[in-house]
């Protein structure tokens, strides 16, 4: 690098959003209204941003109790184009075995 | 979410959206400066013996559909983080979304019960910053000397020009194993130098995952992210830092990615009401 500074344009959205989301102060307290919540939008974001290519390459995993029509409908993917990402098929079973 | 939480938000009508911890031990917390929220909120401090939270009222929690209205809530967020920085210091970042029920008194409240917790992060922080250092790697100029110089695969290579089509398959397999091994101990090689370079200067080192699922479009397709550093460190040894990384930078096929300074987001703990005192 000819500057060693750090920056802050470069590629600086991709990281902010994995910073806010995934990262941060996390407030375990009953006045706290919105612990958990941040977890689902960050799949969602994700989901949108990376594409479902991208998503399957890097096997991306959705935690249980993920509303999958939320996250179809935020990545602007219909339901049958995100079905072999979503429903992972079981891998084919090897030519001759039961 | 408890059935309190629940409840709670349920029924928020008086929300205070957190951005940030603050130290306002010496610097008043009315100076919160020109900084303006989430959808034009505006932005204050509560405050209680030198802890501040840097907030403004809300009555809902922000979810949307829109993923562009999100982004933009996002930035907006680090913005006032930014802002109020500036101002206080190392601030201890909030995750996104973090919104508490019960206006300034359940705030109040909840900064008084955590205040020992919150004081000794706030200490800890000060001064220090997250740097992120991504190391992405083109493996083609490494391949192109390896078999030019490798003995083994100048050897293999030798012997495929006189085999035939049966010995030619499997020896392509053990060049290109040998060729998977070079380049598996290159990675690994730089990997283990980034650590070492970057840990004389850093206070704290988290290795991140490198299959981040987030759109990289900065860099080719050809570079392959195989190492991930959060690196907190003093902002005084921002320029050591990045001088460290020059030497790792100047590597064939080595392109760096620092990006800071960021409020120690990675570093920053869960606080738990129940336990104040674990500090």
């Amino acid at each position: 690098m000819s500057d060693p500074k750090p920056t802050r344009s470069q590629g600086d959205l991709a990281e902010t959003l994995e910073l806010l989301l995934d990262k941060g102060v996390v407030v375990n307290a009953d006045i706290a209204v919105s612990v958990g919540d941040t977890e689902l939008l960050g799949v969602e974001l994700r989901a949108a941003i990376a594409s479902f290519e991208t998503a399957a390459e890097y096997g991306l995993d959705f935690p249980t109790g993920t509303d999958m029509e939320r996250v179809t409908a935020a990545a602007g993917v219909d339901a049958d184009d995100s079905k072999s990402v979503l429903e992972r098929p079981d891998p084919p079973t090897t030519e001759g075995s039961e | 979410m408890t059935p309190a939480q629940s409840q709670a938000r349920a029924q928020l009508s008086d929300g205070r959206y957190v951005y940030c911890v603050v130290d306002t031990t010496s610097v008043p917390s009315a100076s919160v400066g020109e900084t303006t929220g989430i959808d034009d909120e505006t932005v204050r401090v509560v405050s209680v013996d030198g802890v501040g939270a840097v907030v403004h009222d809300c009555t809902s929690v922000y979810d949307a559909d829109d993923i562009d209205q999100v982004k933009r809530w996002l930035v907006t967020h680090q913005q006032v983080v930014d802002d109020v920085s500036d101002v206080f210091g190392t601030p201890l970042p909030m995750r996104f979304d973090t919104v508490f029920a019960g206006g300034d008194s359940a705030l109040t409240d909840w900064l008084a019960d955590t205040h020992p917790r919150l004081r000794t992060e706030l200490d800890g922080f000060a001064g220090c910053w997250e740097y992120r250092v991504t190391l992405l790697w083109d493996p083609q100029p490494f391949e192109a000397h390896v078999t030019a110089t490798d003995d083994t695969l100048q050897a293999l290579e030798a012997r495929q020009a006189e085999a035939d089509a049966g010995t030619t398959f499997l020896l392509e397999k053990q060049y290109d194993a040998r060729l998977a091994e070079r380049r598996r101990a290159r990675r690994s090689a730089l990997a283990s130098d980034l650590s070492a370079a970057v840990e004389p200067v850093a206070t704290q080192v988290a290795s991140q995952d490198t299959t981040t699922s987030l759109r990289d479009e900065s860099v080719s397709e050809r570079h392959t992210p195989i190492a991930r550093l959060a690196v907190l460190a003093p902002e005084t040894d921002e320029s050591a830092l990045g001088s460290q990384l020059d030497d790792i930078a100047a590597r064939d096929g080595v392109t760096i990615r620092f990006t800071g300074p960021w409020p120690p987001y990675t570093f920053a703990p869960d606080i738990c009401t129940d336990e104040p005192n674990q500090a």
